[in-house]
């Protein structure tokens, strides 16, 4: 535990006094938000089209700032003394919590400003909030893999974006559906399905990413 | 004590060390010489674990017990310029980050920033000039008194007073293990050749 917090203490500590991620998050979210209030104005989009908007702009902030967590180690040439000093599966956990910290924050952030800026009608305030957190720590997951898979490349660019789309479809699938339903007032009884279904797939996406990460993380 | 045989590491199809074999006990030190490109900081990973070779063995043994592969990492300490440092963290937070993976106290932090005259800077290492980089990597490489200790180039950037240091880390650390040192300085070569690795030829032999 005290090797987790000290990970976990770290990369914040870094990531406050650099702010690449934060400033990535936030910059792209704020943007996609803004642009998509002007496009849409006072038009009253319907429940479906407010779940997918809301779930394009939290992926696409998260794959532009969290992508980072693993290939800043590579740049900086930190990994080696990590892989020295702590066992993968401590690394592991170390970024995942951190994404998931950063993922949560942004998730909070930008359901508020979507609230306040596109003023959607929401029939299940709370079976929206628990969507919204739950799928932020299933796409905290997925892209923590992900993101030690493509620090590894060569060309990194917009490989993480595109990886994820197969491994999150399924995610998404459900996700926008169950945050759809949230928006029309459904009970938390008519989401027990989904909501299911994101607890499974958080837990089967970092159980196995635990066991891939060994092989990724060596050299 | 460290043996080496037959270590092979191909990057490329291209061999960057061939057929190399040496062996090291406790108490002594090792210099691996060579000209640049000789595959002297290549070896250096590969016995640290870092790196996986192409052919060969790699075999470390502590107290009469042959350390398994993972436990390798427990017991050495690693410097290297291929090592990066965090530039928006201090030399006390990289200090602190490191004996808390490790599992250790605090004053372990204050006693080793003392020792590598550290103690009384607290600017980000992002703002330290290379010798004191070098002094922060050093300092990282010795938190959990490690048994080994793999020096790449470690006088590399450093002062006569960083020298001296080096000197002294070297000679601490052959009273409780080995050091394996890669060089191209002669007076170092001459100073710490208890074995010597020479990797300026294509098949590479001890003395």
């Amino acid at each position: 535990m005290r090797r987790l917090l000290a990970l976990i203490k770290k990369d914040l500590t870094d990531e406050f006094r650099t702010r690449y991620a934060i400033n990535s998050l936030l910059l792209f979210a704020v943007i996609a938000l803004v642009m998509v209030s002007f496009a849409t104005g006072m038009a009253g989009l319907s429940a479906s089209l407010h779940a997918a908007l809301l779930w394009i702009i939290l992926f696409f902030s998260a794959m532009s700032g969290m992508g980072r967590s693993f290939a800043k180690e590579q740049e900086k040439n930190t990994a080696p003394a990590l892989r020295l000093a702590a066992p993968p599966e401590i690394i592991f956990w170390g970024k995942l919590c951190f994404n998931t910290i950063l993922m949560l924050a942004l998730a909070v952030l930008v359901l508020l400003m979507y609230i306040f800026l596109l003023n959607p009608s929401i029939g299940n305030l709370p079976l929206l909030v628990l969507l919204v957190l739950l799928g932020s720590v299933c796409l905290a997951g997925a892209s923590t893999i992900l993101a030690a898979i493509v620090s590894m490349a060569a060309n990194q660019g917009t490989l993480l974006p595109i990886l994820s789309l197969p491994v999150l479809l399924p995610f998404f699938l459900v996700v926008i559906n169950a945050t759809q339903t949230a928006f029309q007032g459904a009970g938390f009884s008519q989401a027990a399905g989904s909501l299911l279904f994101l607890v499974s797939y958080a837990v089967v996406i970092i159980t196995v990413s635990l066991l891939l990460f060994r092989h990724v993380w060596q050299d | 004590m460290l043996e080496v045989s037959n270590l092979t590491k191909c990057y490329n199809g291209r061999p960057v060390l061939e057929d190399v074999c040496c062996c090291v006990s406790p108490g002594q030190s090792m210099v691996v010489a060579g000209p640049n490109g000789c595959g002297k900081s290549t070896f250096l990973r590969l016995v640290a674990g870092l790196a996986r070779p192409t052919a060969g063995e790699i075999r470390w043994e502590l107290d009469g017990q042959v350390l398994a592969k993972g436990e390798v990492a427990d017991h050495l300490g690693f410097v290297s310029p291929e090592l990066g440092l965090y530039d928006h963290l201090t030399a006390r937070e990289h200090l602190s980050f490191f004996a808390d993976l490790w599992g250790l106290e605090q004053s372990r932090v204050d006693e080793l920033l003392n020792f590598v005259q550290l103690a009384q800077y607290e600017t980000l290492v992002g703002q330290y000039s290379s010798g004191m980089r070098q002094r922060v990597k050093l300092a990282c490489a010795l938190v959990h008194n490690p048994e080994i200790l793999i020096l790449d180039e470690p006088c590399s950037n450093l002062d006569q007073e960083g020298i001296v240091l080096v000197d002294r880390i070297i000679q601490q650390q052959l009273a409780r293990g080995l050091v394996l040192l890669a060089t191209n300085d002669a007076g170092e070569v001459a100073r710490y050749k208890e074995v010597l690795l020479s990797l300026d030829e294509k098949a590479a032999g001890t003395d």
